[in-house]
Parts: C-alpha cells; sequence; structure tokens
C-alpha cells in the first residue's frame, strides 16, 4: 500500500510498522557503528594513537618516527634520529624522495639544514651537526595539502633507503 | 570549488548521522541539546570552510546547502519512498489511553513526554484523556483528545 490510505483507528495515517521496525534495525546497527568509530578513533586509526604512531630503522644508524594514518591540513611531525656507527665528521645527510615532498609542505626543519640539493628522485638535506656523541635529532614539520595514500622513500645518502607508508585522511 | 564539494559531503554526512541517531535525538530541545547543537554547528564549520575564510567561500557554501536542500525536498515530493526514507514515517505510540509500551521503548519515548505534550498542546491531565498520540516524523509528539469526533 505504498503512499495510500492508511487508517489507525478514526486516525488516517501513513503509519508503516514494516518500515518503521525495519529502520529501527538500522539505527541500531548504526549506533554499533558508532561506537566503532569512535573506538578505531581513539585507537588511531585516523592518526595519533597506538596504531598509528610507530618507528622504524634503516639498520645503519638511522631511525624514523611516523604516523601511519593522518588527516589532510594537520601539521604532522616526522622525526629522525642518527645514530651512526662512526662519527659523523661534521655532517649527516637525509635523502627525501620527491612524490612525498610534493604533497607535503615544509613549514620547518630543526636544526636548519646546512645545504639542500635537488639530486635524481628526490632531495638531499645536509645538516651540520657538532660532538662525537652518536645521537643527532632532526624534526620535519609537514603539512599534507592533499589525502590519499603516500609512500616515502627516505633515507641515507649511502645507505638502503626506507620506503614509509602513510595514509592521509581527508 | 571545494567548497562546494565539502558542502555537498558534509550535508549527506549530517543526514545520515542524524537520520541514525534516531527520532527523538534533538528534536525536543533542552538547554544542554541547545548547546551540543552548537558546538556540532562549530566542528561542521571548521571542516566546511577549511582554511578559507573569504566571504566567496562562505556564500558558496551557503548557497550549496541550501540549494540541495530545497533540491532534497523537491526530490521527496516526487518520491514518497525517499521522503519515508530520509524523514521516517509517523508512530503512533498511544492507542485509546493506553501506551503501545513495545514502540514507545523502541522510540525512546515514555509516558511522561507524552503527558507532557498534552499538557502542552491541550491542557491534559491524565492519559486517559488521549485518544491517539502520534511521535511525527518531526520527532515532536502529536496528541488528539478524548471526545472530540
Amino acid at each position: 500500500m505504498p503512499g495510500g490510505k492508511k487508517k489507525v483507528g478514526d486516525l488516517q495515517i501513513d503509519q508503516d510498522m514494516e518500515f518503521q521496525e525495519k529502520s529501527w534495525k538500522v539505527q541500531r546497527a548504526a549506533w554499533v557503528f558508532f561506537a566503532i568509530l569512535i573506538t578505531a578513533g581513539l585507537l588511531g586509526i585516523f592518526g595519533e594513537g597506538p596504531v598509528s604512531t610507530s618507528t622504524t630503522n634503516d639498520n645503519q644508524g638511522l631511525e624514523v618516527s611516523y604516523e601511519r594514518f593522518w588527516r589532510m591540513g594537520k601539521e604532522l611531525e616526522l622525526r629522525f634520529l642518527f645514530q651512526p656507527q662512526a662519527p659523523p665528521e661534521g655532517k649527516l645527510s637525509l635523502f627525501i624522495g620527491r612524490e612525498y615532498l610534493q604533497d607535503f609542505h615544509i613549514r620547518n626543519i630543526l636544526p636548519e639544514p646546512d645545504s639542500v640539493s635537488a639530486v635524481p628522485g628526490g632531495y638531499l638535506f645536509e645538516f651540520n651537526v657538532r660532538g662525537d656523541e652518536p645521537d643527532f635529532l632532526v624534526v620535519f614539520t609537514l603539512m599534507p595539502d592533499h589525502y590519499g595514500s603516500y609512500a616515502m622513500e627516505v633515507g641515507q645518502p649511502e645507505g638502503q633507503h626506507l620506503v614509509i607508508n602513510q595514509l592521509v585522511f581527508p | 570549488m571545494s567548497t562546494i564539494i565539502r558542502a555537498i559531503i558534509i550535508y549527506v554526512i549530517l543526514l545520515i548521522v542524524f537520520r541514525l541517531s534516531g527520532k527523538r535525538t534533538l528534536s525536543h530541545i533542552t538547554t544542554f541539546d541547545f548547546v551540543l547543537l552548537l558546538i556540532i554547528g562549530e566542528a561542521t564549520a571548521q571542516a566546511l570552510l577549511g582554511e578559507d575564510f573569504s566571504l566567496t567561500a562562505g556564500l558558496m557554501a551557503i548557497v550549496t546547502l541550501v540549494s540541495i536542500d530545497i533540491g532534497t525536498s523537491l526530490l521527496k515530493q516526487r518520491s514518497p519512498k525517499l521522503e519515508k526514507l530520509l524523514d521516517g514515517v509517523p508512530l503512533v505510540i498511544v492507542e485509546n489511553g493506553k501506551l503501545i509500551q513495545d514502540r514507545a521503548d523502541k522510540a525512546r519515548v515514555d509516558e511522561e513526554d507524552v503527558l507532557m505534550a498534552a499538557r502542552e498542546s491541550h491542557g491534559l491531565e491524565r492519559m486517559d484523556q488521549i485518544k491517539y498520540a502520534v511521535l511525527e516524523r518531526s520527532g515532536g509528539i502529536t496528541v488528539i483528545p478524548k471526545g472530540e469526533t
């Protein structure tokens, strides 16, 4: 009886219990979905949480801390911890792939690199360092301008490059 | 361009979330609901405009939202099915002075809500003075008193 003149007692009303029951069921399912979404958010499925924050290293003295998941338009930190086996002799180099930096604008680099050069496939950042203690931290602050999945190629020029996967939500 | 797309996405998301949360949500507004509504508005505004604070973006967002709303209402007028889907259906919760308990529970309405609506609209005092009470698609409760035919 679609759209017909239905009645409940004396009341002319388009009550539809079948549809009503169905929509209650859908609503209950949606509440469960909301709860799952909140839990996933707390766990960090959209960034900032145990399933998102992670570190990896190239076994050659470079450790990268990053977020697996992030959101567009929110500042993101990438931390590079250098623990070189040999004394660095005043300089440390870091290679970052081109594709990644095209969609992630660099807001700040600490310390400021001494020089940045375009090299095949990406950019080479060189930092002045002092001291022989094998423990130097470089922090990039980036701003993702687009959403999507990214593979960042990163590493020391002479070493093996790491590929870091990041998913940026709109 | 992106403002228009954002506006469309937000319209759809809000429509789905509020439809799925059920009729009673934010229909009978208490002070707290009102505050909640403001916060939701604030969160929405951020997502709607991003970092674009231009007059143009604001204008485009408003025009887009209003236009989709007009479009939706036109579609609903043509298709009763869509109207049902988007607005739900009315539900009789009191028949001849008796609250239909399982329906009321599922719709998250209780006797107090019905009595309040009865007092407000007709100055009724008791349940047995109510012939019908209907939870409308708008989320409000309408009351038909006994003794009027």
